[in-house]
């Protein structure tokens, strides 16, 4: 099915209504688990997303890439989370997507590094049905 | 209800700097390590949290991988990643 670009466009602008003013990103270890489920694995680093995380057009979100952090622990990055608010316990899950080293849906440049500088170079979300 | 093709997310990042432990864990995914954990102090640790490397090659003696998991609650993988680096690190 094909949609109209501005019904993609208006549906990803929905993600900036969902994440709230105040939302985080979570880059975890391991598998992702259900989305609703409390989170798995070692926290290495949390995202602060800005007030109005990214902007919609042509059917894509593009994040603002958020403010460096420091890396919380040393570990290899499996999954990632959005989430409203900042506490993350299954119910504020507003999406969650794989990390890899060289690999997933959001693709690290490295392992994490406990006190080590992490960045977020870029982050988009496409609606698939141009 | 048509079919819908699905989202596609694309995220790149680095990291630089920092510390690791002696030997790195890079490499070593169901690892983790963290300087002062409230849990497992300077140790490496299982990624999912659920013992050390020295309490998995304790918890290992006359009991195969297959054991120590389920006394655990982790995975016979991360056992074998546990004691995999505990002999890198005696090795090194």
């Amino acid at each position: 099915m094909n949609l109209h670009d501005t019904l993609r466009t208006n549906m990803m602008g929905l993600l900036t209504t969902s994440l709230t003013s105040t939302s985080r990103m979570i880059i975890y270890t391991g598998s992702k688990p259900s989305k609703t489920a409390a989170p798995t694995g070692t926290p290495l680093g949390t995202f602060t997303l800005s007030a109005t995380p990214g902007s919609a057009s042509g059917g894509v979100y593009t994040f603002t890439n958020p403010a460096n952090i420091t890396a919380a622990a040393s570990g290899t990055p499996g999954y990632g989370r959005i989430i409203d608010g900042t506490v993350d316990d299954g119910t504020h899950t507003q999406g969650q997507f794989t990390c890899g080293v060289g690999s997933g849906e959001f693709n690290w440049g490295s392992a994490f590094t406990s006190g080590g500088t992490v960045s977020v170079t870029s982050m988009s979300i496409t609606e698939g049905n141009a | 209800m048509p079919d819908l093709n699905p989202m596609r997310v694309e995220g790149r990042g680095e990291v630089s700097g920092g510390r690791d432990p002696d030997p790195p864990i890079h490499g070593w995914t169901l690892l983790a390590w963290q300087p002062g954990h409230p849990q497992f102090g300077d140790d490496v640790f299982l990624e999912d949290g659920t013992a050390s490397v020295p309490e998995i090659l304790e918890a290992m003696r006359g009991q195969s991988p297959i054991q120590v998991a389920r006394v655990y609650c982790t995975t016979p993988a991360h056992v074998h990643q546990a004691l995999g680096y505990a002999a890198l690190a005696k090795g090194g």
